[in-house]
C-alpha cells in the first residue's frame, strides 16, 4: 500500500511541476485575481510550492525507510 | 557600526575556528572517512543546515532581492517554486542512492562513475562538467561579496583584497578540520542568513506601510512586475522551465551537494532533511520578494551593489547592517567553501602523492580568484549563477543512467554529455559560433534532451539484449 501512495506521490509531482509552467501560474500579463494583495503569479506560486513541501511532508511517511523493503514491498 | 561589525566579525572567526578544532579533534580512525566525508554520520537538523546552507548563498540574499526589483513576481517561479520542488527531487534521489550505495564503499562522485560505467570516460567528462561550471559559480560568491565589503566597509579595501581574505580563511579551516569544520561553518551560516532575511524582510514590509500597500504601489509605479515576463521581458515560459529543469536536477549533478546526501546518517535521517531543506528554502526566499519589492518601489534605478548597499545595510539599524555584512561574508564562504572541497575531494583519490593532495584545492582557489577580480565579470549574480546550473545539469543524464543501471551502460553516453557540455560552453564563451537559441528553443533544453535520449535508447537496447 505504501508503494503505491509513494508512487501516487512521485506523479502528484510531475503533475504540480507541469501545473506551475500553464497559464492557470504564470499567465501572460495578468496579474489578476489578486489574494490579500499578492498578484496571482504569486500567491499560486505560493501554493504550489507549499504543495511541493506537502509531498515531500507525505513522501517521508510512504517512501521505504530501509533501501531494500522497496524489494518486499 | 565599525565596532559591531568588529564584534560579530570577531564572534564568527572565533566560530569557525573552534569548528575546525573540533573536527581536527575528532579525525582519529580512518581519516579519509571522516576528513572527507564526516564518517557519514550526519544527522537531519545538521545535514539541513549544512545543505541549505551550501545551496543559499549570497545569491538568495543579494542575487534574489535584485531579481524580484528588476523582473518583478516571476522571481518566486523562479526559485521559490523550483527549490521547493527541489526538496522532493531530494527525497526520490536519496533514497534510490543510498539503496544503490548499500554494497558499494563511496568515495566520490567521479569514482562512482568510473566504476558504474566501468570506464574513466565517465570520470573525466563529469570532471570537465564540474570545473568549468563549478569554478565560475565559486567565483561568483567571492566577488559578489568581496565588491559588497569593498562598498559596506569605510575602509580603502580593493575587492581583490577582500577576495583573497576570504580564500585564504578558506582554505585554512577548510584544511585543519576537512568537512566537518565546513558543515559546523554552514549551520552558522544558516541560521544567521535565515534571521538577517526575516529581520530585514520585516523592516522592509513596515516601511512600505504593509504587504498590501506594498503591491498597490508597484502595481501603480510598475504593472510589469506583478505578472510574467517582467519589465524586462526576461521571465519567460521558456526561461523559466530551463531553469526549473536545470535548477532542480543540481543535488544530482553538483558533488558538494550530492556528497551532503550521501553523508547522512540513514534513510530516515535524509528524508527528515528534505522536509527540513524545503521549509527552509520557503523561509529563505519569500522574504526576498519584499525586500526587492522595497527596492523596486524606493530604488528603482540604482545599480545592484547600490541598492544592496542600501536596502541591507543604510535603511537599516546598525546592529542589523554589520550583521548583515558578517552574514553576507559568512553565505559566501560556506558556499565557496563546500564546492572547493568538493571539486578537491573528486580529484583527490586521484591524485598518488600525498604532498600533493592539497595542490587541487589551491590551483582551483587561485582560479577562482582570477575570474573574481576580473573586470570583464559582471554583477549580476542571478544570471551568472545561472549559467552554472544549466551546465552541470548536462551531467544529470549521465549519472542517473550511471547509478542507477545494472549493467555497465557503455560509453555512449559520456562521450555523448563530453560533446554536449563542449558545445554549451562555446555558446556561453563565443555566441557567435553557437547560438543559445536554436530554431526558438534554449540550447541547453536541447542538449539534455540529447542526452536523455541517448540514455533511453541505450537503455531499451540494453534490456532487448538482455531478453
Amino acid at each position: 500500500m505504501k508503494a503505491k501512495v509513494w508512487n501516487a506521490c512521485i506523479i502528484m509531482a510531475i503533475v504540480i511541476s507541469i501545473i506551475a509552467f500553464t497559464p492557470v501560474v504564470i499567465p501572460e500579463k495578468i496579474a489578476a485575481p489578486f489574494l490579500y494583495g499578492l498578484p496571482r503569479t504569486l500567491w499560486v506560486g505560493l501554493l504550489i510550492s507549499l504543495l511541493f513541501i506537502g509531498l515531500t511532508v507525505v513522501g517521508y511517511f510512504v517512501s521505504p525507510d530501509d533501501p531494500n523493503q522497496e524489494k518486499n514491498d | 557600526m565599525i565596532s559591531w561589525i568588529l564584534i560579530f566579525g570577531s564572534l564568527y572567526v572565533a566560530g569557525l575556528a573552534y569548528s575546525a578544532y573540533i573536527s581536527k579533534k575528532g579525525q582519529k580512525r580512518n581519516f579519509f572517512q571522516s576528513y572527507r566525508l564526516a564518517n557519514s554520520n550526519v544527522g537531519f537538523i545538521l545535514g539541513a543546515l549544512t545543505f541549505s546552507a551550501t545551496l543559499f548563498s549570497t545569491f538568495t540574499l543579494m542575487g534574489m532581492p535584485n531579481f524580484f526589483r528588476q523582473h518583478g513576481v516571476g522571481a518566486w517561479i523562479f526559485l521559490g517554486v523550483t527549490d521547493t520542488a527541489m526538496a522532493f527531487v531530494i527525497l526520490w534521489f536519496g533514497i534510490n542512492l543510498k539503496k544503490r550505495l548499500l554494497d558499494r564503499t563511496f568515495t566520490n562522485v567521479s569514482n562512482l562513475l568510473a566504476e558504474s560505467y566501468n570506464s574513466k570516460i565517465a570520470k573525466y567528462v563529469y570532471w570537465f562538467g564540474i570545473f568549468v561550471f563549478l569554478t565560475p559559480y565559486v567565483a561568483i560568491q567571492i566577488r559578489g561579496v568581496a565588491s559588497f565589503l569593498s562598498q559596506a566597509i569605510p575602509y580603502d579595501i580593493h575587492l581583490w583584497g577582500w577576495a583573497l581574505a576570504i580564500l585564504i580563511a578558506i582554505l585554512i579551516y577548510s584544511y585543519i578540520g576537512g568537512i566537518k569544520a565546513i558543515i559546523y561553518s554552514d549551520a552558522m551560516q544558516g541560521i544567521i542568513l535565515l534571521f538577517v532575511t526575516f529581520f530585514i524582510c520585516i523592516v522592509c514590509i513596515n516601511l512600505m506601510g504593509g504587504i498590501k500597500s506594498s503591491f498597490y504601489t508597484l502595481n501603480a509605479n510598475n504593472p510589469d512586475l506583478l505578472s510574467v515576463p517582467g519589465p524586462k521581458g526576461l521571465l519567460t515560459f521558456q526561461f523559466l522551465l530551463t531553469s526549473f529543469i536545470t535548477i532542480i536536477l543540481m543535488p544530482i549533478t553538483q558533488p558538494q551537494l550530492f556528497t551532503r546526501i550521501v553523508i547522512m546518517k540513514d534513510v530516515r535521517n535524509m528524508k527528515r532533511m528534505a522536509i527540513a531543506v524545503g521549509i527552509f528554502a520557503f523561509l529563505i526566499i519569500f522574504p526576498t520578494i519584499f525586500i526587492g519589492a522595497y527596492g523596486a518601489i524606493n530604488y528603482p534605478d540604482l545599480t545592484p551593489p547600490e541598492f544592496l548597499f542600501n536596502v541591507l545595510v543604510v535603511d537599516q539599524h546598525k546592529i542589523i547592517g554589520a550583521l548583515v555584512i558578517i552574514g553576507l561574508l559568512a553565505a559566501a564562504m560556506s558556499t565557496a567553501d563546500s564546492q572547493l572541497f568538493a571539486l578537491e575531494s573528486e580529484v583527490v583519490t586521484s591524485v598518488k602523492n600525498q604532498i600533493r593532495h592539497k595542490i587541487p584545492i589551491l590551483i582551483f582557489a587561485g582560479i577562482s580568484f582570477l575570474i573574481a577580480t576580473s573586470s570583464s565579470f559582471g554583477d549580476n549574480l542571478v544570471l551568472l549563477a545561472r549559467l552554472s546550473f544549466m551546465g552541470t545539469a548536462l551531467l544529470a543524464p549521465m549519472i542517473l543512467f550511471g547509478i542507477f543501471s545494472k549493467n555497465p551502460p557503455g560509453k555512449e553516453l559520456p562521450i555523448i554529455t563530453g560533446l554536449t557540455l563542449l558545445i554549451y560552453l562555446i555558446s556561453c564563451l563565443w555566441p557567435g559560433l553557437v547560438s543559445a537559441k536554436i530554431m526558438g528553443i534554449n540550447l541547453v533544453l536541447l542538449l539534455l534532451a540529447i542526452n536523455i535520449l541517448v540514455a533511453l535508447i541505450r537503455y531499451t537496447l540494453t534490456k532487448l539484449i538482455n531478453i
